[in-house]
């Protein structure tokens, strides 16, 4: 179990790095849309919500679990259906 | 014996599918957002994104088959509609109303699964029992719900606070997308799910890249942008002045101008400074094999002596006939699709008309606003040799491209290049 904590401590520090590298240039028009679209990839929460919710029975965790997965999952269909409409937009205006 | 057999062969199988189902859905999840740094590329990035999604999801349904589906089904469904609701009504912008709040739903997520986890479970290092487990799972639990509630903040921040609407809001939307992240990433490790680490560490640390890159375009510091009220106090720089300055790079320059029918260059003083007329002729001769009408306007004051544009273009090989005097410029930028200005300031002021207390009032003026686009590359937002305002930098179609002349010009080059590889051959 200690070994699995350790891979999981590996995965966050290389993932990190791996985020300061793949924001490199950024052309200012696509501030807002990537930084919602950025938004929506943090609701991955999801994915240990979902399980949760499944699997907690009753009472107060297993409310709290599908809120939470509820709210996650508002959070990546709104946050990926806004850019891609902010996109779309954008493509039509230069059209 | 049997049905034993049977459960570990399919433990087996999911043992495998599943990390390769997680691995390939962070592979798109990473994909994805280097695709949207890319103007040309932002709409395949998003589709990335919603397949990493789609992916990590049957990684789930594959790993959680026993489940009640009966509550995730609740949860996902309710999610589904609002996420609909909120992604498909309301103003396109994406900073209007409450919709920066979304940045902010993994880390509210994050903080209900983490309290859920603390209620749900007797064997929680409450006891003390699980000491070596329990420790650092507690503490990311902990560092969940306080990175998943700074999240908020900055989420409601993003939507109602001092950067709202403004241009700074992409910085605290991009500062919640990070808090998010790494709430997500303390849950996903608390609960071992390693998608959930990997894709929030990487979320953590991009959207604090990006909020950096946003402030630092505003000359600001995130945290200062988030809850600071405007700039730094004393710091009177030519960009207050400015209300409504949109910045724009190279790509989105190149794919304006490649749709151009009609397109007017205005050289002034700073490409004589930074010598960017071989990189302007360059531009200028594939937009002509694009079939795009290129002409130069040339201003009588513009550089430091009379004819000073003229040599410069000469010395870059350009037909005489592609060059205009100011006024038959004009009646060119009547109909024409673009103006790109290089380095130029006062000559395109129009305060030279209409404003009777500026410098500049009464000069010749090339009128670049009469074009459907304009685009200016300058170095920064500083006022030229006249020292005047220039309300061109705030018109609705001005579009500021800072940086110096030639490394913009060359990579505008680059991006038309690209584009047209037989025209780059002949």
């Amino acid at each position: 179990m200690t070994g699995g904590l350790l891979i999981a401590l590996y995965l966050f520090t290389l993932a990190g790095f791996l985020g300061l590298d793949v924001i490199r240039k950024v052309p200012p028009t696509l501030y807002g849309a990537l930084a919602t679209c950025m938004g929506a990839v943090a609701a991955i929460a999801v994915a240990v919500a979902l399980p949760a919710s499944g699997a907690s029975g009753n009472g107060a965790p297993a409310i709290l679990s599908v809120c939470a997965v509820a709210i996650a999952t508002a959070g990546i269909v709104g946050g990926l259906l806004r850019t891609a409409r902010a996109l779309r937009e954008r493509r039509d205006q230069r059209r | 014996m049997n049905v034993v057999m049977n459960v570990t062969t399919v433990n087996a199988l999911g043992n495998f599918a599943v990390p390769i189902v997680y691995i390939a859905s962070t592979v798109f999840f990473v994909l994805g957002l280097k695709l949207m740094c890319r103007v040309r590329r932002a709409r395949r990035g998003v589709t990335l994104l919603g397949l990493g999604f789609v992916l990590a999801l049957a990684g789930l349904v594959l790993e959680a088959a026993h489940l009640d589906p009966k509550l995730v089904l609740a949860g996902v469904a309710a999610g589904l509609v609002l996420g609909l609701i909120v992604g498909l009504t309301g103003k396109v912008e994406l900073g209007a109303g409450f919709a920066p709040l979304l940045a902010a739903a993994g880390g509210v997520a994050a903080v209900l699964v983490a309290v859920s986890a603390f209620l749900s479970d007797e064997a929680w290092p409450l006891g003390g029992a699980l000491a070596l487990e329990g420790g650092p799972r507690g503490a990311a639990l902990g560092l969940a719900i306080a990175s998943g509630l700074a999240a908020l903040v900055l989420g409601v921040l993003a939507a109602q606070g001092p950067a709202a609407r403004g241009s700074g809001q992409p910085s605290v939307v991009a500062l919640a997308a990070s808090a998010s992240g790494l709430a997500s990433a303390m849950v996903g490790f608390a609960l071992g799910n390693p998608i959930v680490v990997t894709v929030g560490g990487l979320v953590a640390t991009a959207g604090w890249t990006l909020a950096a890159i946003v402030a630092s375009a505003l000359g600001r510091e995130p945290l200062d942008v988030a809850f600071g009220s405007g700039g730094k106090a004393g710091e009177s720089s030519a960009r207050d002045e400015y209300r409504n300055v949109k910045a724009c790079g190279p790509e989105e320059t190149a794919m304006v101008l490649e749709n151009a029918r009609k397109v007017v260059l205005v050289p002034g003083y700073g490409m004589a400074v930074a010598q960017a007329q071989h990189a302007l002729a360059e531009i200028a001769k594939m937009l002509s094999l694009r079939g795009v009408k290129v002409v130069y306007a040339i201003h009588p004051a513009a550089g430091l002596i009379p004819g000073h544009m003229n040599i410069l273009l000469d010395e870059a090989k350009v037909p005489a006939a592609q060059i205009l005097e100011w006024e038959a410029a004009n009646a060119e930028l009547a109909d024409a699709d673009v103006a790109l200005v290089v380095g130029a300031n006062d000559i395109v002021n129009p305060a030279t008309l209409n404003d009777a207390t500026s410098a500049v009032f009464g000069m010749p003026l090339i009128d670049v606003a009469r074009a459907r686009a304009v685009f200016v590359i300058k170095r920064s937002l500083r006022p030229g040799a006249a020292g005047a305002k220039n309300a061109l930098f705030d018109l609705p179609q001005t579009n500021m491209v800072l940086g110096d002349a030639k490394k913009v010009l060359q990579a505008i080059g680059v991006e038309l290049k690209a584009q047209t590889p037989a025209a780059a051959a002949a």
